[in-house]
């Protein structure tokens, strides 16, 4: 194994490779910081360049790349609440809420050191259990990961707090929106409704752009307030957030171990491993009714996770030549074109190579993390910028980010459509979390069970493999236990009280026997949590009077979307409708729960007096605004578009008298964009861009 | 190899002149070839094509008809032309016509005395159909085309009935072919190694294999042998592409998988103690695998069907509905000149993909022939429809 180490570190420092990396890592980064153009993206646009390389370059190059992706992607997370891309799109739950706090330097230092820790615990770990890992790879099938994606589900229902039908109405309502397009088992374009766009499903990435990005976009000019309350960020604080990390060493470690094993496992998707290293910090934490409310730890375990799966996910790649992920199937296709065939034959013979790959993925993400660091504070500035001069800067970019991700302005409409109902969400006091963790997992699931049922000839016999069988136990009663412990604690105490005169299930005959006193470990935070008032399966509950009609009205919708679902479900048959009568016969009585206790509490508290909203714009206003972006877009093409938008919404939103004051920063602002969508999409993605309806 | 070489443009001026002379004093001396009287082009002329792809000799040097293509068409210096690839960037359809590019642009400035640029664009969505029905509702004056593997537009076709008119679109020219083999652990016992003893395995119980996305394959086969009255039993596990194909049978979680064999062959290279490949089912032998005997020379009963409809997956270069002959022509020779050299087909194979050759006869002959067999065999193929 370590016998052509010299050789791999002498080509890796070589110019010819050392250069490429130094310019991938450059390009990952700076790609990855803009909303939903994610370093996959750039790996597969760029990947014919590096048919000229050699394999060293070429290898070493789309793994600077894939590197960099991890920590920059998380810049705008923190900073702005905008996912760089899908995999980061955790590390917004804490992130941004420190950044609304002032803890913006802390944040990003937090989050540079646990990428940079993270990536170097999956490379060590890849380096030290590369030679025995073919087996333990083969010993998860299908079966196997059905198992492990029901138990991430399982402990993220188990974790989430507050409000839980809220948060399962959200994630099941992602899960529904995740059955559209083809079905993986019979080749049936599901819910499609005839529509060829639908035909390939929902993008993820247009949709968790939709969903964080324009809520919180709305939110800004709403209240006309910079991220950073106080109007000016708290200036350091970087040392903080790298200290905050070493003091830590149980979320750095717990976040990379969940993020090396999911990456391991081929299929379960780098997507997962954030969310299901937060909710297991979060399970972890004696203080879990913190998470989502800006706690450094909310930081540290997704972003480890995110960069230590890169490590785990080469593991498949490399020893047998299976791509576990997106990003490792680029790599096989260059390592393909350089004639290269991963596997068992090349880790013995080409070493080198190997190490030239290893020492790349580590040295990009360990250096992006110390430039990041390095230039945070100048990032944390973006916080303190006016609502009317980012807003219209993030949409171009989010909008220009859905379309790059599926090539087609359709990718505009569904980023919409997904800001749209994550609004609505949000005003209805639903989460928006479990929502994406519902749309991540179930093609997953899905995919796994159908597999396992087709390997097993149409029996459930896959259950009983042994660790199948052992990780769905573990599952049960890692969920169960808790509530048998308090079931058990409150018998007792009940018994107590009763000896001792009190009403059974009296408030006094519970009190002192929390839930989580008993509970494991893993799970006490979780109990604890249950009696924490505020949640993160809830938003703020409405209280104005549109509010208050929304939180009605969504959960129809919801009951309205499942219910012409399961008919149109009706007509399918075999593995193809199995999933989603699940999905159904679940949501469906789920959401007319929340349509009625909606209902009861606006009958409760209709005569109370409506809250006072403080707001600077109205909905329809900021609507109207959000609208003409796509509408200029598809009129006049995306360069005359951004410009003649960010220069008018700063202007149009200004009052009178500082419209001239404002027209340079608002020239200036369009310049930076026009600038970055040229350089990066145009010439280096080389993304051909809408050219408007009259070109 | 660097296949991406900087053009050498001044050599090509020089060489574009001397071609240009011979052409003219060929012209001189008056022109034999009936086809050209009769306005056929010079792809008609298969047989001499395919000569000229074996010795590496391009068209324009040899062929009389070619001069009056090139002087008919409307290219021009300067233009651009798109090839959609209906798929999304970073696969195997980018890496072989990011392949193609030079050879083409080379190969238009040799037959048709242009310098034009080929541009490649990832259409992706709706598996395939986005950037089929772009080019569909293209302008048909050949700047705009698609690559695209022939049974995924029929399929959309024919057995999907999407609104498309595959068949209408005219091949410009074949890059290569896929053969697909079937690949069993070296674990399983079969009554006879070959087809033949897996289909006899299969009537005590169906065979378990693994197909990568939801493919009408294997049901083809299926009915196919059932007119030949052969039984052969399948339980399919759908796995998710190559690499969800090659875990299942590491693990021998199946006891087939249906294989590109090019693209297979380093997994079963790699582990020789636990996999083969058990049968070729293409009409001819794979050069990556050229010891697998194919299914015809097994001879399997309607094998000759078999191995055409179902054991090929082959990858062309086609033009809109209504392209104009004229400017079909000329990018049909220039896709001849482009895939017969040999520093490109050494190139492609190393992308996974066998690079092969057919003349533009037979490309229409076999998209319209695959279609009409799928048609007829559509009773056996029981994807369920689409929903409405």
């Amino acid at each position: 194994m370590f016998t052509n180490l010299g050789e791999g570190l002498s080509i890796f420092l070589s110019w010819e490779v050392f250069g490429v990396v130094l310019f991938g890592a450059i390009v990952g980064f700076v790609v990855s910081v803009l909303p939903g153009i994610s370093s996959v993206n750039a790996m597969a646009l760029l990947l014919p360049i590096t048919f000229a390389m050699n394999e060293f370059q070429a290898l070493a190059f789309l793994c600077a790349i894939m590197a960099a992706g991890g920590f920059a992607g998380s810049v705008t997370s923190i900073l702005i609440n905008v996912p760089g891309d899908g995999t980061n799109a955790a590390t917004t739950l804490d992130g941004y809420p420190m950044s609304r706090k002032g803890l913006a330097g802390q944040a990003l230092g937090a989050s540079a050191t646990a990428s940079a820790l993270g990536a170097l615990f999956g490379v060590v770990i890849l380096v030290l259990m590369l030679p025995v890992m073919r087996s333990v790879i083969l010993a998860f099938g299908p079966p196997e990961m059905f198992a492990i994606s029901f138990t991430a589900v399982a402990l993220i229902a188990a974790v989430s707090r507050g409000d839980s039908v809220r948060g399962l109405v959200s994630g099941l309502f992602g899960m529904a929106i995740a059955l559209m397009g083809l079905s993986v088992a019979t080749g049936v374009y599901r819910f499609a409704f005839g529509f060829p766009v639908l035909y390939e499903g929902v993008p993820i990435i247009p949709a968790v752009i939709g969903l964080f990005a324009i809520p919180e976009l709305y939110v800004l000019l709403r209240s006309d307030e910079p991220i950073s309350r106080k109007g000016q960020p708290v200036k350091g604080g970087v040392r903080e957030g790298i200290m905050a990390v070493l003091h830590r060493p149980r979320a750095l470690l717990r976040g990379s171990a969940i993020g090396t094993l999911i990456g391991i496992i081929p299929g379960v998707g780098g997507s997962v491993a954030p969310w299901v290293a937060y909710y297991a910090e979060k399970g972890a934490s004696k203080e879990p009714e913190k998470f989502g409310t800006g706690v450094i730890e909310g930081v540290i375990a997704p972003e480890a996770s995110n960069d230590a799966k890169e490590g785990g996910s080469l593991f498949p790649l490399l020893t047998l030549g299976i791509p576990g992920s997106l990003s490792t199937a680029i790599l096989l296709t260059a390592f393909l074109i350089h004639g290269i065939a991963p596997g068992q034959r090349m880790l013995t013979q080409g070493m080198p190579l190997v190490w030239v790959i290893l020492c790349a993925v580590l040295f990009t993400n360990i250096a992006t993390s110390v430039v990041g660091v390095a230039i945070s504070g100048a990032l944390v500035r973006m916080t303190a910028v006016p609502p009317t001069l980012l807003a219209p800067a993030v949409l171009s970019l989010a909008l220009l980010g859905g379309y790059a991700d599926v090539l087609s302005f359709h990718g505009v409409v569904f980023t919409l459509i997904f800001g749209f109902i994550g609004v609505v969400m949000m005003k209805a006091g639903y989460a928006r979390p479990p929502f994406i963790v519902g749309f991540i997992m179930l093609p997953i699931l899905e995919r796994n069970f159908h597999q396992s049922i087709q390997i097993y000839r149409g029996s459930y016999g896959f259950l009983l493999r042994p660790i199948t069988l052992a990780v769905l136990a573990l599952t049960v009663v890692a969920v169960a236990s808790p509530y048998v412990v308090r079931a058990t604690k409150r018998r007792r105490h009940a018994a107590a009280a009763s000896g001792a005169g009190l009403r059974p299930g009296s408030q006094a005959a519970q009190l002192g026997v929390s839930p989580a006193t008993r509970a494991p470990d893993s799970l006490k935070g979780a109990l604890a949590s249950s009696d924490a008032s505020d949640d993160d399966a809830t938003d703020e509950l409405p209280e104005g009077a549109r509010g208050r009609i929304i939180e009605i009205a969504f959960p129809m919708f919801v009951l309205a979307v499942t219910v012409v679902f399961f008919i149109v479900n009706l007509s399918y048959g075999g593995l193809t409708a199995v999933f989603p009568r699940v999905v159904f016969f679940l949501l469906g009585p789920l959401a007319l729960l929340m349509v009625i206790r909606s209902s009861l509490r606006w009958w409760r508290i209709r005569l109370e007096p409506l809250r006072q909203e403080e707001v600077v714009r109205s909905d329809q206003l900021i609507a109207a605004w959000v609208l003409a972006l796509p509408l200029l877009l598809w009129l006049v093409g995306f360069y005359p578009a951004i410009v003649v938008y960010i220069i008018a919404m700063r202007l149009g939103l200004s009052s009178p008298n500082t419209r001239r004051a404002h027209l340079p920063d608002a020239l200036l602002a369009s310049g930076v964009v026009l600038a970055t969508v040229y350089l990066i999409f145009s010439q280096l993605l080389d993304i051909r861009l809408p050219t408007g309806l009259f070109s | 190899m660097n296949i991406h070489a900087t053009r050498r443009r001044s050599g090509h001026r020089t060489f574009m002149s001397v071609v240009a002379l011979v052409l003219l004093l060929a012209a001189c001396g008056g022109d034999d070839d009936p086809a050209a009287d009769d306005g056929t082009t010079p792809a008609d002329d298969g047989a001499a094509d395919d000569d000229a792809a074996d010795d590496g000799a391009t068209a324009a040097d040899e062929g009389t008809a070619d001069d009056e293509v090139a002087a008919d068409h409307t290219f021009q210096d300067g233009d651009t032309i798109v090839l959609i690839l209906p798929t999304a960037p970073g696969g195997g359809f980018e890496a072989q016509t990011v392949t193609l590019q030079p050879f083409f642009e080379e190969a238009m400035a040799e037959v048709a005395g242009v310098d034009i640029t080929l541009r490649i664009e990832a259409m992706p969505g709706a598996g395939h159909l986005t950037g089929l029905q772009f080019v569909q509702n293209a302008e048909p004056d050949g700047l705009t085309l698609v690559y695209e593997q022939i049974d995924i537009g029929v399929a959309h076709q024919v057995i999907r009935g999407e609104d498309l008119a595959f068949t209408d679109f005219v091949p410009l020219g074949a890059l290569g072919v896929n053969p697909l083999g079937l690949a069993v652990p070296t674990s399983l016992e079969l009554p006879s190694d070959d087809f033949m003893g897996l289909a006899e395995r299969s009537e005590s119980e169906p065979v378990l294999i693994a197909e990568s996305g939801v493919l009408p394959q294997l049901q083809l086969i299926s009915g196919i042998l059932s007119q030949e009255d052969v039984t052969f039993e399948f339980d399919p596990v759908t796995v998710d592409g190559s690499a969800g194909l090659s875990a299942a049978l590491l693990r021998q979680e199946v006891e087939v998988g249906i294989i590109p064999i090019p693209g297979a062959t380093p997994l079963i290279e790699d582990n020789p103690d636990d996999l083969e490949i058990l049968v070729n089912l293409a009409c001819e032998r794979s050069v990556a695998a050229p010891d697998v005997e194919t299914i015809v020379e097994q001879g399997v009963p309607g094998a000759d069907r078999i191995c055409s409809a179902a054991g090929e997956a082959w990858r062309m270069v086609l033009g809109p509905p209504g392209l104009s002959e004229v400017n079909a022509a000329v990018l049909q020779e220039a896709m001849q000149v482009a895939t017969s050299n040999s520093d490109f087909q050494d190139a492609l194979f190393e992308t996974g993909f066998e690079p092969t050759q057919m003349s533009p006869d037979d490309m229409v002959s076999y998209v319209q022939d695959l279609a009409a067999t799928w048609e007829e065999l559509s009773d056996f193929i029981e994807l369920e429809d689409t929903d409405s």
